[in-house]
This record gives C-alpha cells, sequence and structure tokens, in this order.
C-alpha cells in the first residue's frame, strides 16, 4: 500500500489533468487515488471535508435523532468501501447525497409507515387546539421537524435537496437516479403538501 | 372616490395569499402580487401566522451540532472499524449460504444413505464413502479460504505510512535508550519502536517523534514506546513525569499514553503525564483537552480540560501546578504560522496555555508567578549540560568554534587605513565569536536549547552576511526542525548554511538533517534522493548507518 501511495505522488501533474474526471479538481482526484489506495490520511481528509454536509443533511430528512451518529459512520463506510466505483461522474458532495439517499431510503419509509397513525391523531388533536404560533426558535424549529416529518419520503428527499441542500433539479435527479420531470412533479407536489399543513397548522 | 379605489382593485383573500406564499418567498412574485400579498397580512392575523411558519418551514431547520475534536476523532475511528465490518459482511454471509448448502448436502446424502442401505443392505459404507456428497464438500471446503478477501491496507493499524517515519530521536539531553528486546543500553540518539528510555536522577532527556511530538522526560522516568502506526502513536510511562506536545494535524495520528492505571488519549495538546511512587497517574494538561481511559473497562475516566489536573486514583481535579509547568517549559515553542515560532522571549508561558492564577500579561507570563499548589513536591527539574552520555545524540551537541576567518584583505591602499580596517575586522570578529560562545552555551543545555534560537537570529540579523556567522544557520536550522517541528524553515535555514560554507564542519550535518526533515516530514520520494546525494558525497559518513537504518534499498548507493 505504502509503495503503491508513494507511487501516486510521483504521478506528473499534467497526467492527472488530463486523466482527471470533468467534476474533480486535480487535488480532488488525487486524494481519490490515494483513498482509493488506502492512504488513512486521504480517507480523514474526505471525512473532514464531507462530514459536515452528510450529518446535516441526515438531521433536516430525519429530524432531531439519536440514530444520526450512527447513520452518519454507515455513510462514510459505505463511502469508503465504495470508492473503487466511484469514476468521478459527479462531485464527492453529490455522490454522498446519493449514498446517503440510499441509506436512509428504507428507514424514512419504515418511520413514515409508523407514524402515520400517529400523526392522524395529532392531526385531530391539533384541529381541537386553539391556534397555534410558534413564539420561540425551539418551538419554530419542532415544528419545522414536525411538518416535514409528514411529508411522503420520496416529496421529503426531493424538497430537502432542493431547498436546504440547494442542489439543482438535474444533480436532484442523479441523486436519485428519477428523471428531471419525476423531480420537478415531486418538488410541486412537495410544496403544495407543505402549504396545506402549515395551512391546517396554524 | 375610495369606494371605487376599493372596487376596481382585484379579490385577494386568504386562498390568494396562501397559494402566493411561497411566490412571495423566493422573490418571484410580481410587484403588484407582492403588494397585494402584504396588504392582506397586514389584515389577516391567520395568514401571517401561516406565513411566518412557512417561512420557517422554507428557510430549514438549520444545522446539528457536529462533533469536534475528540469526538471527530472517535467518530472516524468508528467509521473505519464499521467499514472493514461491512467489508467482511459478503465473505461471511458466502461463508454462512455455503456452509448452509453444505449442510443441507450432507443431509440429503445421509438420507440417501440411510435410504439405500435399507434398500440395499449389502452395500459397504467404504463404498459409499468414495462416491457420496460428503467427498465433494470435504474436496470443496479450501475453495472457501481461497473465497476469503484479502486484508485490506486501508485504515491498517500496524503499519505506518512510510516505515522511516516509524523513529524517534533524541534531541537533547541524555537517558539509558534500550532498543526493543535488548538488555543493554545503545549509544544511538536515534530509536525505533519497542525502545525503552529510562533516565537516572540526575537525567532529563528531550524527544521528539514520528517527528510530529516532541516529550521532554524528567529525571527518574521510565518511558517505553510501544506502536506507531498512521492512526495510533502509543507510549507507555512507567514511573516519572513526562510532559508532550503535539501541535496534531487532522490526518496526524493520535496519541495515547498508557500507565499502570490509566490510558490517556490525546487528539493534540500540551499536557504532562506523572506516575508516582504509587503508580497513581496524574494528567495535567495545559493547551487543548485529552481524554482519560479505564484500562479494564476501556470507558472514558474524565476529559481533561486545559488548566486541570486530574489524579486517577482520586478521581479529583485540581488547578495545573508550577511542577507541570516547568516540565513543560522547555516545549513552550509554539507553531501558530503567525510569527518566527522560535524567536520567543526566553522562559515566557505562552499565552495558548492555561494556567490558572497567571496573568495574562506577556511580560508576567513567567514561571515564577505560576501560583504553587499547596502540598505539592518541591523537586525541581535542574537544567543539565550533556556530556556525552549514554544515548546522548550522536551528534555533537556542543560545537566547537569557527576558526577565525582568515581571508586576506585584498586592499592595496595606504598601510594606516589597511590596519583600522583589520582592527575593525577583528573587533567585528571578536564580537561575532562571543555572542556565538553565548548561543552556543545555551545550545549546550538541554533545558535552554530552544532559547538559542532566538540568539542565533540575533546574530543573523547583526551578522547576515558575516561568514563567520554561517554556523548560525546551521544551528538555527537544527533548531527550528527539533523545537519548532518545522521542516521547511529549517531547510531554507540548512541550505543558507550549505550555500555560504558548501565545505564548511557543519556541512555534513546539515545535509543529514536536510534528509531527516524530509523523512520526518513524510516527504519520501525527497528522502531517498537526498538520501542518494548523502551518500554520494559522503560514502563514509558519520549517518550512513542512519540513512541505511531507515532505506535499507539505498545500501547499493555506497
Amino acid at each position: 500500500m505504502t509503495e503503491h501511495v508513494e507511487s501516486l505522488t510521483r504521478v506528473d501533474s499534467q497526467t492527472l489533468r488530463e486523466h482527471a474526471p470533468v467534476f474533480l479538481t486535480t487535488e480532488e482526484h488525487m486524494r481519490l487515488l490515494r483513498a482509493r489506495a488506502g492512504d488513512p490520511r486521504a480517507l480523514r481528509e474526505i471525512y473532514n471535508e464531507y462530514h459536515a454536509q452528510v450529518r446535516s443533511h441526515l438531521f433536516r430528512l430525519l429530524g432531531p435523532d439519536c440514530e444520526i451518529d450512527d447513520l452518519t459512520q454507515i455513510v462514510f463506510a459505505r463511502a469508503f468501501n465504495a470508492l473503487r466505483g466511484f469514476q468521478g461522474n459527479a462531485s464527492v458532495g453529490t455522490w454522498l447525497y446519493r449514498i446517503t439517499a440510499n441509506t436512509t431510503h428504507n428507514l424514512i419509509r419504515q418511520r413514515f409507515r409508523r407514524d402515520r397513525v400517529k400523526v392522524a391523531l395529532r392531526w385531530f388533536n391539533q384541529s381541537q387546539d386553539v391556534r397555534r404560533v410558534a413564539t420561540n426558535p425551539t418551538e419554530a424549529r419542532d415544528e419545522v421537524h414536525r411538518i416535514l416529518a409528514q411529508i411522503r419520503p420520496d416529496l421529503r428527499e426531493v424538497f430537502v435537496l432542493y431547498h436546504y441542500e440547494g442542489l439543482t433539479l438535474q444533480e436532484i435527479s442523479e441523486v436519485l437516479d428519477k428523471p428531471v420531470s419525476t423531480i420537478g412533479d415531486r418538488l410541486t407536489r412537495a410544496r403544495k403538501h407543505i402549504r396545506d399543513l402549515v395551512a391546517a397548522s396554524v | 372616490m375610495a369606494q371605487d379605489e376599493l372596487s376596481a382593485r382585484p379579490r385577494y383573500g386568504c386562498q390568494e395569499c396562501q397559494e402566493d406564499a411561497e411566490l412571495v418567498m423566493s422573490q418571484r412574485a410580481t410587484a403588484q402580487v407582492t403588494t397585494l400579498h402584504a396588504d392582506h397580512l397586514r389584515r389577516c392575523v391567520h395568514c401571517r401566522n401561516m406565513q411566518r411558519l412557512l417561512g420557517d418551514v422554507y428557510q430549514g431547520p438549520g444545522h446539528p451540532s457536529l462533533p469536534a475534536g475528540n469526538r471527530e476523532d472517535r467518530e472516524f475511528h468508528a467509521v473505519l472499524r464499521r467499514m472493514h465490518h461491512e467489508r467482511e459482511q459478503p465473505w461471511q454471509s458466502r461463508w454462512t449460504l455455503r456452509a448452509g448448502v453444505g449442510a443441507l448436502a450432507v443431509s440429503a446424502a445421509v438420507l440417501a444413505l440411510t435410504v439405500a442401505r435399507s434398500l440395499h443392505p449389502e452395500l459397504h459404507l467404504g463404498q459409499t464413502a468414495e462416491n457420496s456428497t460428503p467427498v465433494d464438500i470435504a474436496e470443496d471446503a479450501p475453495a472457501h479460504v481461497d473465497d476469503v478477501p484479502p486484508e485490506s491496507d486501508i485504515g491498517d493499524d500496524t503499519r505506518f505510512r512510510h516505515a522511516a517515519q516509524a523513529y524517534g530521536r533524541v534531541l537533547g539531553g541524555s537517558a539509558n535508550v534500550f532498543p526493543a528486546g535488548g538488555a543493554f543500553p545503545t549509544n544511538s540518539n536515534t530509536f525505533s519502536v519497542g525502545t525503552e528510555l529510562q533516565l537516572d536522577n540526575g537525567q532529563t532527556v528531550q524527544v521528539g517523534v514520528i517527528g510530529r511530538i516532541v516529550a521532554n522526560f524528567a529525571p527518574g522516568s521510565d518511558v517505553v514506546w510501544e506502536s506507531a502506526s498512521p492512526s495510533l502513536v502509543e507510549l507507555r510511562v512507567e514511573r516519572g513525569m513526562t510532559a508532550f506536545r503535539y501541535d496534531r494535524e487532522s490526518t496526524d495520528p493520535v496519541l495515547q499514553v498508557r500507565t499502570p492505571t490509566a490510558l490517556v488519549r490525546v487528539v493534540g495538546t500540551v499536557f504532562t503525564v506523572e506516575v508516582d511512587e504509587d503508580h497513581d497517574t496524574l494528567v495535567s494538561v495545559l493547551r487543548g483537552q485529552v481524554d482519560v481511559i479505564d484500562l479494564e473497562t476501556n470507558r472514558t475516566m474524565a476529559e481533561v480540560e486545559s488548566g486541570y489536573r486530574y489524579d486517577v486514583a482520586k478521581a479529583t481535579f485540581d488547578d495545573v501546578g508550577k511542577l507541570e509547568v516547568q516540565a513543560a517549559l522547555p516545549l513552550s515553542v509554539e507553531v501558530d504560522g503567525s510569527a518566527d515560532p522560535l524567536v520567543v522571549p526566553a522562559e515566557r508561558i505562552p499565552i495558548s496555555w492555561n494556567v490558572p492564577g497567571l496573568p495574562t500579561d506577556p511580560e508576567s507570563r513567567t514561571l515564577a508567578n505560576v501560583p504553587t499548589r499547596p502540598g505539592s513536591p518541591t523537586y525541581v527539574i535542574a537544567p543539565i549540560r550533556v556530556e556525552g552520555a549514554k544515548g546522548s545524540p550522536s551528534e555533537p551537541p556542543s560545537v566547537p568554534p569557527e576558526p577565525e576567518d582568515t581571508r586576506a584583505v585584498e586592499d592595496e591602499g595606504d598601510d594606516l587605513i589597511d590596519e583600522l580596517m583589520r582592527d575593525a575586522a577583528a573587533t567585528h570578529r571578536k564580537e561575532l565569536k562571543a555572542a556565538l560562545e553565548q548561543c552556543r552555551d545555551l545550545y549546550e543545555s538541554n533545558e535552554t536549547r530552544y532559547r538559542a534560537a532566538k540568539c542565533f537570529s540575533d546574530i543573523l540579523a547583526k551578522y547576515h552576511d558575516h561568514p563567520a556567522a554561517s554556523e548560525a544557520w546551521a544551528l538555527l536550522g537544527i533548531l527550528r526542525m527539533d523545537f519548532a517541528l518545522d521542516y521547511v524553515a529549517a531547510e531554507v535555514a540548512l541550505q543558507n548554511y550549505l550555500q555560504r560554507s558548501p565545505n564548511g564542519r557543519l556541512a555534513e550535518i546539515a545535509m543529514y538533517r536536510m534528509w531527516l526533515a524530509s523523512v520526518e516530514d513524510g516527504r519520501i520520494s525527497q528522502a531517498l534522493q537526498r538520501g542518494r546525494e548523502y551518500l554520494g558525497r559522503y560514502p563514509n559518513g558519520r549517518f550512513v548507518g542512519k540513512v541505511i537504518q531507515r532505506f535499507p534499498e539505498l545500501k547499493s548507493e555506497i
């Protein structure tokens, strides 16, 4: 491994530039090669650069959850194991979004089904309540998580990626492996659903 | 008039307001819609509340708290462990599947055999065994072993990035250095993993490990270097007080200090570990934070922050005292990138160190002003001069004075002017010689050696181009390398020396040190090149053994 990493450092930078994937800079490509060769420093650099992104995305997708630490580790472990298969056809960030989406796909669907009855009960109780207005940031944040949790998982994924993570429709279609038209449709439906939920909440 | 205006405006109720809410928030609505929307919000409390909540949803739930320091490090190592575990999973599942299939086949074979024997009692067991399924399974069994994926290099904790980096060096002072498995101390100043350093009561020593960690061992200490890998460097303190400075970068290995009763895990900090006569462990942190881990349960006993001293046996916290500060003071060189790290006022305690009771005024941050903890022992680490004792650096810490400059003055002017110039030059040389002598005094003692850098810097500022001052470049380079771990600055200083005195007395040391700087900084390709250059120029040099020790492939260069 050491020899391989060493040999990588001797690769001509011109050659690297010529062969670097479009979405990666020469430095990122170099780091990717080192990570593939098993250089722990390169793995640590990738982790350092992207762990805030992955954790924040999970937090926005799942809400405050005790499993976020565990899921962050799973995402990076899967990413590091899949480094050999990563061809650089997308940025590392987008690729990690894809792994995060695949990792959380079943989990958020299971939870959505499990919580559906609870949500229905909550809706019923809220309809009996007087008007509720979020008065402080903590309450507002809880309210936001509550509303997000009520959206269907496929719509929630698109909404979070578009509005919170700032990805374009094209990028989201790559992350979720769906046509752009499907993503656009899901986004519109997510917005409408949120509007209805908010209208019902106040 | 007012009635006409109202009737001319389109109807804009709650339904329209809610439908336009997102357009207005994303600033995609027309000016007219924005005005109507704002007008409606002023009038309608319900829509105002909805708009506020919708704004919160579109703004997002914010950011979670991110792990930092030790937590971040722990998470990364958990990722590596999980990565290995997940990689092993397919092999296990395949093995389980094959074992299951094998068991089914065996069961089927036994069943078939039983049925066959009941139908054909004359059939012997030996005949059956030759052609039956169990034989096939047995032949197939080794295939399972072949299918085991090769051990991955990723996150391998047993190897360093390059073997040449897994060495330590005695920077100053003396100690009894016992190599791994050796019964007798060696004279080498370079040591590898497994080495034990024993200090008598009159000895102190400073060591550098893997080019990243600087440690100061107090008299009476006994320390063993246990392991070095890309993720972990571990030392074991059997007794005595040891101070560490580790300006760790995120990709550098974690430092662990093991004592008889605890494990101190460090991400990057300045701290001391003391094992007293009762084998009790005392951990004091001057900068950063360390985790103290129970050896038996492997759980964190305490997270010791800067300014605190933790007693493992009593599980109590106390303020850091004078003794700990004194032990760590030789490591007080700070590398913050903002200024020349070595040109620091003598015996000042860095501002980044958290010492309770010490003023923040830099002028007052001296050892004398550190409050003494009540009941603390009074033993003082006395400065000890290096006198070529066992384990002392093989490079001479004391450098004999440079011979006086013998260049002839080539002026053909008046004799008087010549004489005056010679007098002035002689005076200049005497001043320089005296200044160098003073700096060498500081350089010779391992307790004051780190302060010699300022002295040499002053000389170079005043006698920058004087040939006799070139020695200061070499010594300054060595100091930058040993104490500031600033390898780039060290190389510049050493190159300055080699340019001025390519055949000087310290040329060999300078070349060796440049090679060493490449190794310790992890630039292995450059280190190989410099190693070749050194061996080419000094095939019988003093440091040939050290170069070959780390790069055996260079033997052919001799």
